[in-house]
Formats: structure tokens, C-alpha cells, sequence
């Protein structure tokens, strides 16, 4: 008399779920870890961005400050972290409201910004800032 | 055609139309002036700016001369110019202020003031040489008395959150009589002006110039000298004409300066008129006061005597020592250790409570990356 038995298949059945269970399971801890250090490495490039912002605002902030020239830095604490910055001036007007014509002159300036992390982690930010100045100065 | 008289072409340009915001410490030869201009013309394809002079003086025209100083246009109210307007029957002398309105390094409007108390509003056209169109904006001279203006128009754009825009034309009016005539008949009462153009931008052909009902002194509101802080003159000025100041015998010999939406002024104490030619010695050195109003509404803006308060004394503050004649509100950078301050002076004295606010400004901020 033949007995087949159903226990063999039903633990290889199991077997098989779990297995797939646990490949579901490390599949998404992969992930998950892979998706917080890509979201580290990008908080850590909007910070070096950041940090090139306002760097740059320090700059140009005295009444005759020159603009500061285009350049890239390693952060100091990071080495792995670097910032590369740029300013244009993007506009100038010598009709400001409020303030006298062709003697005060309203400028604009542009920073632009771009923190760099690793596994090429990047992140640009764009700041907009205008002043007042004396017409003729630079 | 008669040119000017040889003293008068010997004279250096007008300095503080050339830089006008330099220390003002020579006495006043403000007969002519030279305001450097840019044009476009189309002559050449493409078109393109120009460098110009315009050029006026005592006599009763206006002339625009290229770089190389070839005639390129002339005005004046007869006789052979390359445009007549008959109301032209004064000089500006050194009364003139050119406009850049939309930026694009051309000039678009000239103001200017003549010897008669007339205030002129011009527009430029791009052409195969210069054309504008022009009128007679404002006329304080009624009597023809030798009142008139010879320190240039300080013009702000002002724009109220509500509310169009406008310009705002701050002048004030002297002798323009010689001193001679002056001395021998009773001294003059002179005014400070604080005009609107309601027209900011827009260039105007002739016909509207001379559609324009032209500003008198009954259009405009006296700024009551017992006005408070924030106090409103009038109701009429929100959409009017303006408003002035009464500066009894002291002349306004210096343009003024807008700040914030504060116009400050010097008036110099001295019923002298300073139209002579330079070095006869008669230019001395007068007290000089000092006042800032609010464009929009006319109070006092400033605490300029440093008492703690704007009030109706912050209008006439006398300096401390005398000044040049012409001495106007200057901005000079100074130094303070950590940055920067850009404040008023006139004639290297500090004004308080009066500076150039330079701090940086954000305007906006946005992230270009795809991430």
C-alpha cells in the first residue's frame, strides 16, 4: 500500500515561503538603509550647499565688497564634503524706489551654490539679494 | 547764432552734476552746465546707444552735442534750432536731471529747471539724430522777479504698496537775478518743491505736452510747518500735484537727496545771488540749514537737530559752521570697525539720524537640483 505523504511538501512549501519572507525582509532593510544614507549623504550636501551660502553672504556683505570669485572648498570637519559657489550680479537699477534717482543705485546679486557629499550626493541652491549702493561704486 | 559769452564757456562743467555725490567744497559757478546723456539712434544699424552732452546755460536753449562735440540737437524759442519750443525764453543753467526709467542704459527724460521758476519735462526718442518732446511741467515763476531754479531736480520714483506710481521732483528756487539788482531791491522769498509726476514711465508725445494743464502754486499743498510726526497734510495730496515749503530769503543752491522715501535739502542763507562767473570773489562762504521731509506726505522725516523727535524743527537745522553756498547732502562710506555705514554729510559735517542702509537684502531663494 502506497502512502504518500503530505508533510515532506508542506514543509518544503514553508520552507520556501519563509525563504521568501526572508529575502522580502532583507530585501527592505537593504533598501531602507540604502534610501536613509542616500538621504544623509543629500542633508549633509544641502548643508555644505548651506555652508557656501552663507559664506558668500559674509563676503558681500560690507557696502564695497567686490564679488567674490567662483570657487570650490573642502568643508572643514568633512573632507568628504565640498561646496563650490558663484556669484553674478544679475541686475542693477538706477531708477530704485524711494531712493534718488541716478545716485543711488539698487543691485541684485545671485549666489548659487553647490554642496557636494558622497556617492556624488549633490544639491543647488539659488539665493537672490539685492542692496543699495552709490552710483559709480563697484 | 550768438554763443554764450567766453566767461561763461571757461567754466568748469557744473560739479556736482558730474559727481554729484562728491564733497561740495568749491563756492558755487553754476552757470553752465554739461550733463553727460545716452542716447539711441538709428543711423546706424543696429541701433545703438550713444554718448551725448547736454548743454545749458544762462541763455534760453538747450543743446545736445556728441562726443567729439558736434551739434546733434538744439531747442530754443525762435530762430534756427532743430526744435522751437516758444515757451523757451529762460536759461537752465545747471538745473537738469537726465533719467534712465526702464534700465536699458538710454536715457528717457529730462527734467529742468529754468532762470523764470519753470519747471520742464522732456522726452527722448530714438531718431536718425536726437527728438524730444517736451513742455513747460510746472511754473512757480508768476511774477518773472528773477526767482527761479539753478540747483537740479532730485526725481525719485515712489510706489506706494497701493496705489499707481509716481515720480517725485524735489527742487527749490533761488536768485536769478545778478547781485547788483539783487541787492538793491528787497531779497526774494524762495520755496522748496516736492512735485508728482503722475506719468512715471510713460513716454509722452507732444500733443499730450501740450494737452498738460501746467502745475501752479495753487495746485500744491503747503506743507504746514506745525505738522507732527506721521501727520497727513492733506488729504488732496494722494492723488495731487504736491506740495512745498516756504524758506523765507534762503535759497536752495544744491540738489537734494532721497533716502527711503525721505528727501533732505540744504538751503543756503544768503539772498546773494550765486549766479556769477568764478573767481570775481563775491562767492563766500554762508550758514548753511539743512531739512528732510517725507516725499509722500510732507512731515518731517528726519530728527536731524538729534532733539529725539521729527518734528517741525527737524525742517530748518542750521549746521554748525559755514558751508560753500552750494553745499549739498552728501553720502560718504565710513568705516566703522566690523562694516561699512554709508552716511549724510554736508560739507564733511555728519547729519544724524540720515545714512544709506547697504545691508544685504534676500530677495529669493529656490533649489535647481532634480533630487
Amino acid at each position: 500500500m502506497n502512502h504518500f505523504g503530505f508533510a515532506t511538501p508542506v514543509a518544503l512549501g514553508f520552507a520556501l515561503l519563509m525563504a521568501l519572507v526572508a529575502a522580502a525582509i532583507l530585501h527592505d532593510a537593504s533598501l531602507a538603509r540604502s534610501l536613509s544614507t542616500a538621504r544623509l549623504l543629500h542633508q549633509r550636501a544641502f548643508a555644505a550647499g548651506e555652508f557656501g551660502l552663507a559664506r558668500t553672504v559674509i563676503e558681500l556683505a560690507p557696502a564695497d565688497a567686490p564679488i567674490p570669485a567662483p570657487r570650490r572648498a573642502t568643508l572643514p570637519g568633512h573632507p568628504t564634503d565640498s561646496v563650490e559657489t558663484s556669484v553674478s550680479e544679475v541686475l542693477g537699477t538706477d531708477l530704485p524706489i524711494g531712493y534718488s534717482a541716478g545716485r543711488i543705485v539698487e543691485r541684485h546679486f545671485e549666489i548659487r551654490s553647490i554642496g557636494w557629499s558622497l556617492r556624488n550626493a549633490r544639491v543647488v541652491q539659488v539665493e537672490g539679494l539685492y542692496r543699495f549702493a552709490l552710483a559709480g561704486n563697484p | 547764432m550768438k554763443g554764450p559769452p567766453g566767461w561763461m564757456l571757461s567754466l568748469a562743467p557744473a560739479f556736482f552734476l558730474a559727481t554729484p555725490l562728491a564733497a561740495a567744497t568749491v563756492d558755487s559757478c553754476i552757470a553752465e552746465s554739461r550733463t553727460p546723456i545716452v542716447l539711441r539712434t538709428d543711423s546706424r544699424a543696429p541701433p545703438s546707444p550713444m554718448k551725448a552732452f547736454l548743454i545749458a546755460n544762462l541763455l534760453p536753449e538747450l543743446r545736445i552735442l556728441d562726443a567729439s562735440g558736434r551739434p546733434l540737437w538744439s531747442a530754443g524759442a525762435t530762430g534756427r534750432f532743430t526744435q522751437l519750443f516758444p515757451e523757451m525764453t529762460a536759461g537752465f543753467t545747471s538745473s537738469v536731471s537726465a533719467l534712465d526709467l526702464d534700465g536699458d542704459g538710454v536715457h528717457d527724460r529730462i527734467y529742468a529747471g529754468d532762470l523764470n521758476g519753470r519747471l520742464w519735462r522732456f522726452d527722448l526718442y530714438a531718431g536718425a539724430s536726437p527728438r524730444l518732446t517736451g513742455g513747460v511741467f510746472a511754473d512757480f515763476g508768476e511774477d518773472r522777479i528773477g526767482r527761479g531754479f539753478l540747483a537740479p531736480p532730485d526725481v525719485t520714483l515712489m510706489a506706494p504698496a497701493v496705489g499707481a506710481p509716481w515720480l517725485s521732483i524735489a527742487i527749490g528756487t533761488a536768485n536769478t537775478t545778478p547781485a547788483t539788482v539783487a541787492s538793491t531791491s528787497s531779497p526774494l522769498t524762495h520755496r522748496f518743491f516736492v512735485l508728482r509726476d503722475h506719468g512715471p514711465l510713460e513716454r509722452w508725445t507732444q500733443k499730450q505736452h501740450d494737452r498738460w494743464k501746467t502745475l501752479v502754486m495753487a495746485d500744491l499743498v503747503l506743507a504746514d510747518d506745525t505738522l507732527g510726526e506721521g501727520e497727513q497734510i492733506d488729504a488732496r495730496l494722494a492723488a495731487g500735484a504736491g506740495f512745498y515749503l516756504n524758506l523765507g530769503t534762503n535759497q536752495v543752491l544744491a540738489p537734494a537727496l532721497t533716502l527711503d522715501g525721505k528727501t533732505i535739502f540744504t538751503v543756503a542763507h544768503t539772498t546773494q545771488s550765486q549766479l556769477l562767473p568764478c573767481g570775481t570773489g563775491l562767492q563766500t562762504r554762508v550758514a548753511i540749514s539743512v531739512g528732510a521731509v517725507s516725499a509722500t506726505d510732507g512731515s518731517p522725516a528726519m530728527d536731524l537737530d538729534g532733539s529725539g523727535l521729527r518734528d517741525a524743527n527737524d525742517l530748518n537745522v542750521s549746521l554748525d559752521k559755514l558751508s560753500s553756498a552750494d553745499a549739498s547732502v552728501t553720502l560718504a562710506i565710513t568705516d566703522s570697525g566690523t562694516e561699512n555705514n554709508i552716511n549724510c554729510s554736508v560739507d564733511g559735517q555728519a547729519l544724524p539720524d540720515c545714512s544709506l542702509d547697504t545691508r544685504l537684502h534676500r530677495s529669493f531663494w529656490r533649489r535647481e537640483d532634480a533630487d
